[in-house]
């Protein structure tokens, strides 16, 4: 329960703003609102769910095969290296934001999150389908719609996958190094599942 | 006082609370709190479930239709939107969602003119055009930091071929088209 978790709705005239004139700005409605995060035990981290994969059932999203995004939100380094860091995550841990370069996380669309049922805190998986190598990861941010691949730079790394920096227009941006390519599923109502760190991933 | 007995008589059948979003018919209405849930107005029965999870949401904006039979509903994220929709089919309501891969190739269009993959975008709606259409019009910021405006119409067709989603969404019943940027 996320208690205090209420939208509060409201008419917003500010929605016209760039609108056309025979729009019928008097059948509007919506507003600001805010939600509390669901809490998580950092003593858990996200190494992986308590039962091992098969607890999680089938995955309710697979991406497919996509290129790496690397996520350096919620890093306070981040910023030096990252030209779109965003200090804060959609998920937090114990009111924090979600640390991309100590945790393992996926980033989807309000989209995909909504098609597969799937909610911040879900389990996920990544494999480096180069490697092989795969580990566990949780939802925990949400990215722009058309958003495929984005994960943490933990998970990229926990998968093999290393990242580098290098100077763009915009500054230093930090990219995946070499053939960087994942498959990402996300096990969709799957959130409430205890961490277990005897689960922390499988190299196969 | 016949305005003061009107209002007692609505205060008596419609138990929607102050921050539903009632349809312009007053039967229905959309209440987000932890959950977005489209309930009869009178009653307070949930009628839909649109969103279990509220969660990581900082704005929902609703557009009801003229005739009450359709909704629309920009669900916002910090950095990512999502529209949603549901729609009344005389016998019950039906919940449908906008695609991420309908607007795949505008998307890829703008990140050629503006530099850069999108990074973060968000959506708003303007109002309806049709008894089953609304405009919505959008930013995105992409990651050489210019960012761009857009508008398109969002079209309910719920006489399409539809598909069931794990969510509960009827793909393929909420269609844009006419993208263009600003």
């Amino acid at each position: 329960m996320r208690a205090g978790a209420l939208l509060i709705f409201s008419l917003s005239l500010a929605l016209l703003v760039g609108c056309d004139d025979e729009d019928r700005s008097d059948l509007l409605g919506g507003g600001q609102g805010s939600a509390s995060p669901t809490p998580v035990d950092p003593s858990q981290g996200f190494c992986g769910p308590n039962g091992g994969l098969s607890a999680l059932g089938n995955p309710t999203f697979n991406s497919g095969t996509t290129n790496v995004k690397l996520d350096l939100d919620g890093n306070p380094d981040g910023g030096a290296v990252d030209p779109d860091w965003n200090a804060e995550t959609t998920g937090t841990i114990n009111g924090q934001p979600v640390n991309a370069a100590q945790y393992n996380y996926v980033v989807m669309s309000q989209q995909q999150m909504l098609t597969s049922n799937a909610s911040i805190g879900d389990w996920a998986t990544v494999t480096n389908t180069t490697t092989g190598q795969s580990t566990f990861a949780r939802v925990e941010d949400v990215g722009p719609k058309n958003g495929i691949g984005e994960i943490s730079e933990a998970a990229a790394s926990a998968v093999g996958i290393g990242q580098t920096v290098v100077q763009t227009k915009e500054g230093p941006s930090t990219v995946p190094v070499g053939n960087a390519i994942v498959d990402i599923q996300v096990y969709g109502g799957s959130g409430s599942i205890q961490a277990d760190c005897s689960q922390v991933a499988s190299n196969s | 006082m016949k305005t003061l007995f009107f209002v007692i008589i609505l205060a008596a059948t419609v138990v929607a609370r102050a921050n539903d979003s009632l349809s312009p018919n007053r039967q229905y209405a959309v209440r987000a709190q932890d959950v977005i849930t489209l309930i009869d107005a009178k009653s307070g029965q949930s009628l839909l479930m649109l969103d279990h999870d509220t969660n990581g949401l900082v704005k929902v904006e609703i557009a009801w239709a003229p005739d009450s039979t359709k909704v629309g509903i920009i669900l916002s994220a910090p950095r990512g939107s999502a529209v949603i929709g549901a729609w009344f089919d005389g016998g019950a309501w039906h919940k449908t969602i906008e695609l991420d891969a309908d607007s795949a190739g505008f998307t890829q269009r703008a990140e050629a003119e503006y530099g850069g993959r999108l990074v973060s975008e968000g959506r708003s709606f303007c109002a309806w055009k049709t008894a089953s259409a609304l405009r919505v019009q959008g930013t995105m910021k992409f990651a050489s930091g210019r960012q761009c405006d857009y508008q398109y119409l969002l079209e309910f067709q719920p006489d399409a071929q539809r598909h069931l989603d794990a969510g509960g969404f009827e793909e393929g019943a909420l269609v844009p088209k006419d993208f263009r940027l600003e």
